[in-house]
């Protein structure tokens, strides 16, 4: 049964997404129907990278919300992958929501999750290059959690970037890998070379 | 805030991003995407979200699965309707009480129900479009897709 689904929501989008884009109301009525648990999904998933939760018929206003500005607004027209439409519309649908609450004055611009929030949940042991400096207390454990912070930042694109989906997204080596579209042993030595990196950047605190 | 220092002027589009995701971009313009969300925690999280959602829907279907509980809240609502109707012939002290809760019901179900929000959607788009845009979508309906708008 699952399977099924998932095949279904896998198939060739294009002559869903033709028939939408020439104003077909039986394709739009069929679009609607495949992607609004999508659009569900993506805004909960995106609000909640800014840390909120939101009751479910709230995220359902702002799912017909990102409704009537996809047809009204002609936004499918702007889709080069008609083929799959999946992360395109996932991208939209978080944009719209997170505009939507910044009308409301809920959310302030520019304020996702931070590394520097972030790095603090985090073990933070392993990046400490000696073991007599135990981030036992919380302003040592906040220092360190910005010069690793700050450390992060120079580090090479490459290496940043996976540095950051692993420390700030939580992401497994496979699903960076899945992302980014590299093999999973490059992920694990790209993270390997930063996380000596970093470890280097922190000897003064030896 | 540490995406703001970095983060360039202009964002990759939606377009982009997506492409960057899905692996169609390539060479200059992947190396482009991958470099401005290294220093950009908004389009990174732009990203992570949308890979998330996708992923969370291929495994488990989720699309059928709200669909599901979408109708089972309609039919809810038309059940009870059906209900209070019947009782209100049962019991007659309360006729006309169970016959407006029937009413209210009813409307509930018909005002909930997905085709009546894409009237309200077509309407607005009507309206904003005017009569030209009107009577194009009229243009491009079916005799089947009439009967049932």
């Amino acid at each position: 049964m699952v399977s099924s689904m998932s095949e279904d929501f896998l198939k060739d989008d294009s002559f869903l997404v033709e028939g939408c884009i020439k104003r077909d109301l039986t394709a739009w009525a069929s679009f609607v129907q495949k992607y609004s648990g999508l659009i569900f999904i993506s805004i909960e998933k995106r609000l909640k990278n800014y840390g909120l939760a939101l009751p479910r018929p709230d995220i359902e206003d702002i799912k017909q919300n990102v409704l009537t500005l996809l047809w009204r607004d002609r936004k499918l027209e702007s889709v080069r992958n008609r083929q799959n439409i999946a992360y395109w519309l996932a991208i939209v649908s978080g944009n719209i929501a997170i505009e939507y609450m910044r009308k409301k004055r809920t959310i302030e611009p520019h304020d996702p999750i931070s590394i520097f929030d972030k790095i603090g949940e985090k073990e933070l042991v392993e990046f400490i290059p000696s073991r007599d400096s135990s981030p036992a207390d919380e302003l040592v454990k906040a220092e360190i959690s910005k010069r690793i912070g700050s450390a992060i930042e120079e580090l090479p694109n490459k290496e940043k970037l996976i540095m950051k989906l692993n420390i700030l997204h939580n992401k497994k080596y496979h699903e960076i890998a899945d992302i980014l579209h590299i093999p999973k042993g490059t992920v694990s030595s790209y993270i390997k070379r930063a996380k000596e990196k970093l470890r280097a950047s922190l000897e003064d605190l030896k | 805030m540490t995406g703001t220092k970095l983060e360039p002027k202009i964002h990759p589009t939606e377009v982009e991003l997506s492409d960057f995701l899905d692996n169609s971009l390539a060479g200059e313009a992947k190396e482009k995407v991958g470099e401005h969300i290294a220093g950009c925690d908004e389009c990174l999280a732009r990203i992570v979200s949308a890979h998330e959602s996708v992923e969370l829907l291929k495994k488990t279907g989720l699309s059928k699965k709200r669909k599901v509980d979408f109708m089972k809240k309609v039919n809810l609502y038309l059940i009870l309707a059906v209900i209070a109707f019947s009782l209100s012939f049962m019991i007659r002290g309360y006729f006309i009480q169970l016959l407006v809760a029937t009413l209210l019901l009813g409307i509930k179900w018909i005002v909930d129900s997905k085709s009546t929000k894409m009237l309200i959607m077509i309407y607005e788009a009507w309206k904003k479009g005017g009569e030209k845009e009107a009577s194009r979508i009229l243009g491009t309906l079916d005799p089947k897709s009439k009967d049932r708008f």
